[in-house]
């Protein structure tokens, strides 16, 4: 059964984008709220960055595979369907660039280029690129009531929202320009060019040789073909990234540390006029330990047997222990929690005994994440 | 606090020298969440007690550790090197201020400088070129080994490095850009760079891991990487392990003379056990050679975790 909460958000959006720095859980939140939502009925697609082999076995996915595929588990008796999708930074940069080129240049050409084999791959943001390219077709092709995006991680929001730009930021018009004369390299010194634009191009051949910068022009006589289509592309991406159709998820773990980073990514996304509506509090706490009362001790001492009293006071000390530290965290989590305001949906996930990837673990997160009511008291 | 007498016959004590000497360099990483940035902290005021002159790099654009190292208020970390109370010094590192500073030293007029950063296509550039802030960054820590760049001394340098991926990306970049350029005062930094990271006599790799599954198979992904692009075998640090003598059996059995509540708890410590020793063993089976057992600590603040880390570490290394 799922919360008014979290059926609301995955009713309200067609887009869903989680963010998080590293090591919160992340991408199997993404694939159990993938889940909740096909149970819902919905036709979802996840799209994640990197599984862990064993999510990728428990969804039944093959992670060399770039396409979409059908996710084995058995969602019940739904209309809803699961489709997920790994994310292959090459194969989409090459999709990209045959779907763009409007002017017939010779892609084959191109991409034995070695400074396009460096950057395509590699490119600083190509991964993000990569993900959000995937999207938007993904969101475009009306296959899907919802889409999943599961985020590289990263301590900087802008650092994945700012991709695009930045990649469009050299195909700009001034750049390719740069690039197109037809003659020799050293023709590019020309009266034309203005002197400090000379002056940094010759700059750049002594640091890096003429070689490099033969390479350059190669590379953007080549990509003046897609500049348009990319242009376009990333303006079309950057208002899905704001629309109110696209919501944003913080998934962050229960330490000071990286609730202060999902404080900062909140920051960034809200600056950026994106909308944030939830914030999935992951491993916070060991399961039902805010229930339990710090000033008793963990254990009957009374019919234990002799051989395991050690164990027994052993145990009583890291109960102590876990209590105090769960208690200090959630006087932090407090603090922090009057940031959220009241549009954001808080969900706490318990710390599991075991690592979530089984099919029952999944299953059961989802049904948690689905069941659970905010857990901001109401003022 | 952990106060059990027992515990201190457990596996992290008698651990001593089996990571080595402490090189130059110390480069640190781990995938995200697993306390790379303390165990790099831990390491610095390890190298700074046995007086080492030593530098904490922090690699970015915003400081983890301005927060974590707070004494009294939070600590400022800049891009000038800054001394810590804790016996080292600390600086924030990113990929343009280091470009430029390089830049700077190569092409000696400040005028051309300007003009090659003020210039749209370039910026465009290097804001896409891959390595090419990671290649700076690296060429300022290593810049007084090579002799390039403003003067600038310590005996010890260590690298809080990005998460495992972008570690990887981050420690190739001087061979990716030797690939793309060829010729010239930067293929040549980067050629010597290179040099200085496959050398263990100059550069020690730290993986940082967590007995669970997805830190486990990264390490194990992350030594084979190191050791067929760099010939480097990394040192582990296995942290936040839990110290418990009882087994997990025993912990279960306690469950029978036990309030409800409290048996989930149990289960979950039972539990945890198994699971640490069943990566212990994918760890043990991958030959990834000696490492080192960091417990998790409680209720301790992160400068207290630091100095108690550091301790376990300082018995590690060799003198």
């Amino acid at each position: 059964m799922i919360s008014a909460g979290l059926k609301t958000i995955f009713r309200n959006h067609r887009v869903l984008i989680t963010v998080g720095s590293g090591g919160v859980g992340k991408t199997t939140i993404s694939a159990a709220l993938g889940i909740a939502a096909a149970q819902m009925g919905l036709r979802v697609l996840v799209l994640t960055i990197d599984p862990s082999k064993r999510l990728a076995s428990t969804l039944g996915i093959d992670t060399q595979n770039g396409n979409d595929q059908e996710v084995k588990i058995d969602l019940g008796q739904v209309s809803g369907r699961l489709t997920a999708a790994v994310l292959d930074s090459q194969s989409v940069f090459d999709q990209f660039l045959s779907s763009a080129n409007t002017s017939g240049i010779d892609l084959d050409k191109l991409k034995t280029n070695r400074l396009y084999r460096e950057l395509s791959t590699t490119l600083a943001g190509s991964q993000e690129f990569t993900a959000l390219q995937r999207l938007y077709s993904s969101y475009k092709s009306g296959e899907f009531d919802l889409v999943i995006l599961d985020t590289p991680p990263t301590q900087h929001a802008r650092d994945f929202l700012s991709a695009p730009e930045r990649i469009r930021a050299l195909f700009q018009e001034s750049v390719t320009q740069w690039f197109s004369e037809p003659s020799k390299p050293t023709g590019l010194i020309s009266a034309i060019l203005n002197r400090s634009t000379r002056v940094a191009l010759k700059a750049l051949e002594i640091l890096t040789g003429e070689e490099f910068v033969e390479s350059l022009i190669d590379f953007f006589r080549g990509v003046r073909s897609i500049q348009k289509a990319l242009r376009q592309r990333t303006e079309d991406v950057q208002k899905l990234l704001v629309a109110k159709e696209t919501g944003f998820l913080l998934v962050t773990s229960f330490d000071r540390a990286k609730i202060q980073e999902g404080v900062g990514l909140v920051q960034d996304l809200k600056a950026r006029g994106s909308q944030v509506v939830a914030c999935v509090l992951n491993r916070a706490n060991v399961e039902d330990i805010d229930r339990l009362d710090p000033k008793v001790s963990g254990t009957d001492s009374g019919a234990i047997p002799e051989r395991l009293r050690a164990a027994q006071i052993e145990l009583n000390q890291i109960y102590d222990s876990f209590v105090q530290d769960s208690l200090q965290r959630e006087k932090y989590w407090q603090e922090t929690e009057e940031f959220f305001d009241d549009q954001i949906l808080v969900l706490k996930i318990p710390e599991y005994r075991i690592d979530i990837a089984g099919i029952e673990s999944l299953m059961a997160l989802a049904t948690t994440l689905g069941s659970m009511s905010a857990t901001k008291p109401t003022r | 606090m952990q106060k059990n007498p027992q515990n201190q016959d457990l596996n992290t004590t008698r651990q001593t020298g089996q990571l080595g000497q402490m090189p130059r360099f110390v480069m640190v990483t781990g995938k995200g969440g697993v306390g790379k940035s303390l165990v790099s902290a831990s390491l610095a005021r390890t190298s700074a007690q046995m007086g080492a002159k030593t530098l904490l790099v922090e690699i970015g654009d915003r400081s983890y550790f301005s927060e974590e190292l707070r004494t009294n208020t939070a600590f400022q970390v800049t891009s000038v090197p800054r001394a810590h109370p804790l016996g080292f010094d600390i600086v924030l590192w990113n990929g343009s201020s280091c470009l430029k500073e390089y830049v700077r030293h190569l092409v000696k007029i400040d005028q051309i400088v300007e003009m090659f950063f003020a210039s749209k296509v370039l910026r465009a550039l290097i804001d896409v070129a891959p390595g090419l802030n990671e290649i700076a960054v690296l060429g300022k820590i290593t810049s007084e080994v090579r002799q390039v760049g403003p003067e600038f001394h310590y005996d010890r340098i260590i690298v809080d490095l990005p998460s495992t991926g972008h570690a990887l990306a981050f420690v190739q970049a001087p061979t990716g850009m030797s690939r793309a350029i060829r010729v010239g005062p930067m293929a040549q930094h980067c050629e010597k760079m290179a040099e200085i990271l496959k050398d263990p006599q100059q550069t020690l790799f730290i993986d940082t891991v967590l007995l669970e599954e997805l830190p486990v198979t990264e390490a194990i992904e992350l030594a084979q990487a190191l050791l067929q692009k760099l010939g480097q075998t990394v040192r582990l640090v296995v942290n936040k392990k839990l110290e418990v003598s009882a087994t997990a059996d025993d912990i279960r059995e306690l469950k029978t003379y036990s309030r409800a509540e409290v048996q989930t708890f149990l289960d979950f410590v039972a539990s945890k056990l198994d699971q640490e020793a069943r990566e212990n063993e994918r760890l043990v089976s991958a030959n990834l050679g000696k490492s080192i057992r960091i417990p998790r600590w409680f209720n301790k603040t992160p400068m207290e975790m630091i100095i108690a880390t550091s301790e376990i570490l300082t018995a590690g290394f060799t003198k």
